[in-house]
């Protein structure tokens, strides 16, 4: 999905969690559920930032290190760790988090652009960020977090 | 049923009898005096025109009028087929393909123009009035009485208490599909008592060879007003007359010697299912599977006995619910392989290439899931053997091979698989122009290129962004290469490989996996990790010392039945965490790996399980040595290794 065509919706709900001491978030429409972290199993010679895959409710679902990768150094605290697991493309993932925040609602005027306010590294898997009264909030764009290309 | 349903039914079954078309089509070009393939053809164009003409598709029901009218000439033995005729029969079934696919939109497609088509059939003066002779036929057979035999059951059911009826049903002029509802009619009939004739015949009654009505004689104990009820409640049955027969109005009846003892209508011997709901009984069964494994865990856990024989024997109904299941979806290949002489045979033509195309092993069964797949790589394979695998006739010549090349499609079953291989007795491929053009690609430094063995290069072929053709050519040079058919094949559970000699052509080796959802494995521990090894490719397990294995080169080996087999050390291949020293003790599964044997090298055997194969999911499937992954009784997840891919 494009910036350009998020700037025609008036109004998005996201999902904003925490990593590394910023918010973050993805849009609500691909979220399936929030889970608890449960246990991981390796999967040898899988993408660097796979961490391995679970069992969610008897569906085997591959979960992404979301802190290793957006390059972000490893978590200290895991106590409050979640696995979001969301769809991308036609595939649940699971994605691991320092924290679950909170549900938002965001009017389009207040997303932009990513490359205005964010640096180059991360900047390939955004969406665009967002404005509201606390802060920045940078959208993920899931499609391009889970393509082993970029 | 809907106008939908009988479409779909018209759609399905009309297809099946072009591939059968299609197919003894080619049969008479080998063998033009065989009177068998003639009335095969015959039959098929003759059910289709009956098919088509009551669901209204005028243009499909004039060409196989046509078609028929033409085999009839030579089922007289007044024409002789010759390759011109069978052509021109071949294209009309083109059209007629054309046709079928149109209509499948509710509408055949005015576009498609057969007029010229039909005029290259040849037909004597008189078939024009063929549907007046279909109209005379039904008015001189309603007529007619009970014959001796069915006269001889009438008189012993009425000694017996029963009454004799004859039921004249008339369908409403509009009704589709009137054989299905005359079926109908017998089916409810023969609930009550016996049927012992009809008019018009059963044959022609399954044919449609009848307009809107026919009669039925019949012998039963019911009373005349329930069979009334029964027959009118059918849907598109206009009227039904009953009139009782006495046994004196039987016997004054004429009788037709010719016509013999009614065969019963093919009653509900089989069932046409939706794939989606074979889907959802696997399933079911999956889940079943899983349940079951938990279970003899609780049982074994809690040392319960009485618990223990239940499992036992749910374990052996669920083993046989599943193979049933499994059964159900099996399919021949032969549904696939059908198609492809007359491709082949189009494809050679269009090449100018002579081509002998043999299959063998039709009868091969597959999930259906998976031989709805394959169409399209085998598709791809062969028209890669035809367009590049065999030589123009006359190189062929000059290299002294025989002008007429061979091609071969076979399957076959080998333990939990089956192979389909494609073999040309072309020009093979050339392992050093494959590495010149993976350098050229990209895909290989030159370096790689020098130390890369035969075996490894050929691979290269199956590489996204590797395609093999000199030149664009309208048959195999679409942009699409080996890579799709190998990621194809992946999918499914499967793997491509292809054997080849320069001069002397190449084989090309599909593995399937027999069905995609339930393996039998032998399930080990790597250090902390715990993975699945499918049983198919097991030979052995071996207790060792570490000592005891041979190291040669820096790698890992083992003698095993007189054979020095190299042996992969797991630990280090999927690079597990360490956790726990390994220990001097060493199992080794010795797998084979396509001909080869290899030793896997495991820390320990937990035994044999039957698992539900889950997919691993996008970005993580493409893992080398991993193939997919199930989930255990405790919940927990096991890998399921890939020895193809596993070095």
């Amino acid at each position: 999905m494009s910036v350009a065509a998020q700037v025609h919706l008036e109004e998005e709900r996201f999902v904003v969690f925490r990593l590394a001491g910023e918010d973050y978030a993805i849009p609500i429409a691909g979220v399936h559920t929030v889970e608890k972290i449960i246990p991981i199993t390796r999967v040898p010679r899988a993408p660097e930032f796979v961490d391995g895959v679970i069992n969610l409710r008897g569906e085997v679902v591959p979960v992404i290190n979301l802190r290793r990768r957006l390059d972000l150094p490893p978590a200290e605290d895991t106590s409050n760790a979640h696995i979001v697991v969301a769809l991308a493309g036609e595939q649940l993932v699971g994605l691991i988090v320092d924290e679950i925040s909170h549900v938002l609602s965001l009017p389009s005027n207040a997303i932009q652009a990513a490359d205005q306010v964010v640096g180059e590294a991360n900047r390939s898997f955004l969406l665009g960020v967002g404005k509201w009264e606390q802060g920045l909030i940078i959208i993920l764009d899931l499609d391009r977090v889970v393509d082993p290309e970029r | 049923m809907e106008m939908s349903q009988y479409l779909e039914i018209f759609i399905e079954e009309a297809r099946e009898h072009i591939q059968a078309l299609n197919a003894s089509l080619l049969r008479l070009e080998q063998n033009p005096t065989d009177k068998d393939v003639v009335g095969e053809l015959f039959r098929s164009a003759h059910t289709l025109k009956g098919m088509a003409a009551t669901m209204g598709f005028s243009k499909t029901a004039e060409l196989t009028h046509r078609m028929e009218s033409s085999l009839d000439l030579v089922r007289q033995g007044v024409l002789t087929p010759n390759s011109t005729f069978i052509t021109a029969l071949l294209h009309a079934v083109d059209a007629l393909e054309e046709l079928v696919e149109s209509a499948a939109s509710g509408q055949e497609d005015a576009g498609i123009a057969i007029a010229h088509l039909v005029a290259a059939l040849p037909t004597d003066a008189e078939q024009g009035a063929a549907v007046g002779v279909a109209a005379q036929e039904v008015a001189a057979t309603a007529v007619s009485e009970l014959n001796p035999s069915a006269l001889a059951v009438l008189k012993e059911a009425v000694s017996q208490g029963m009454e004799g009826y004859r039921l004249d049903v008339r369908l409403a002029s509009d009704a589709l599909l009137k054989s299905a509802r005359a079926y109908m009619v017998f089916q409810r009939l023969e609930q009550h008592g016996e049927i012992i004739q009809s008019e018009p015949s059963v044959p022609d009654l399954e044919a449609e060879r009848f307009g809107d009505h026919f009669s039925v004689w019949l012998v039963s104990a019911a009373p005349s007003s329930l069979l009334q009820e029964e027959i009118e409640n059918i849907a598109d049955v206009r009227s039904v007359v009953i009139t009782p027969l006495n046994e004196g109005s039987a016997a004054s009846g004429s009788s037709d010697p010719s016509s013999d003892m009614v065969p019963r209508l093919r009653t509900g011997k089989s069932v046409r299912v939706d794939i989606s709901r074979l889907d959802r009984l696997m399933n079911l069964v999956s889940e079943l599977v899983i349940i079951r494994t938990r279970m003899t865990q609780i049982s074994r856990d809690l040392d319960h006995r009485a618990l223990a024989d239940s499992t036992a024997t749910l374990n052996r109904i669920l083993l046989e619910l599943q193979d049933e299941v499994m059964q159900v979806r099996m399919v021949a290949v032969e549904q696939i392989f059908s198609r492809f002489p007359r491709m082949v045979r189009d494809l050679s033509q269009q090449l100018g290439k002579d081509v002998d195309f043999q299959i063998s092993g039709q009868e091969t069964e597959l999930d259906r899931t998976i031989v709805d797949e394959i169409g399209d790589p085998l598709v791809h394979l062969l028209r890669n053997a035809l367009d590049h695998g065999i030589e123009p006739v006359a190189e062929r010549v000059r290299l002294g091979k025989p002008a007429k090349a061979r091609v071969q499609l076979s399957a076959y079953h080998r333990g939990d698989s089956v192979f389909i291989e494609v073999q040309d007795d072309g020009r093979g491929i050339d392992v050093a122009k494959i590495k010149q053009k993976a350098v050229e690609r990209g895909l290989i430094s030159s370096e790689e290129a020098n130390s890369m063995d035969d075996e490894a290069a050929l691979k290269l072929i199956f590489q996204p962004g590797f395609s093999m053709a000199k030149q664009v050519t309208d048959i195999s040079g679409r942009g699409v290469g080996l890579d799709v058919v190998a990621s194809k094949i992946a999918s499914l559970g499967g793997r491509t490989s292809v054997h080849t000699e320069l001069g002397k052509g190449s084989v090309f080796t599909i593995v399937l996996p027999l069905t995609l959802a339930i393996m039998a494995t032998l399930q080990v521990k790597v250090d902390a990790e715990r993975y699945a090894i499918p049983l198919s490719v097991v030979d052995q397990t071996a207790l060792l010392k570490r000592s005891e294995l041979d190291v040669i080169e820096h790698r890992l080996a083992m003698s095993y039945r007189g054979q020095t087999i190299p042996v992969v050390d797991l630990r280090k291949a999927l690079a597990v965490p360490y956790t726990t020293p390994p220990a001097d003790d060493v199992y080794v599964v010795v797998v084979y790996r396509g001909r080869r044997l290899l030793g896997l090298m495991v820390d320990e055997l937990l035994g044999q399980e039957e698992v539900v194969v889950k997919p691993l999911g996008r970005f993580v499937d493409r893992s080398p040595g991993i193939s997919g992954a199930t989930i255990l009784g405790d919940g927990s997840i096991a890998l399921i290794l890939d020895v193809m891919s596993i070095v």
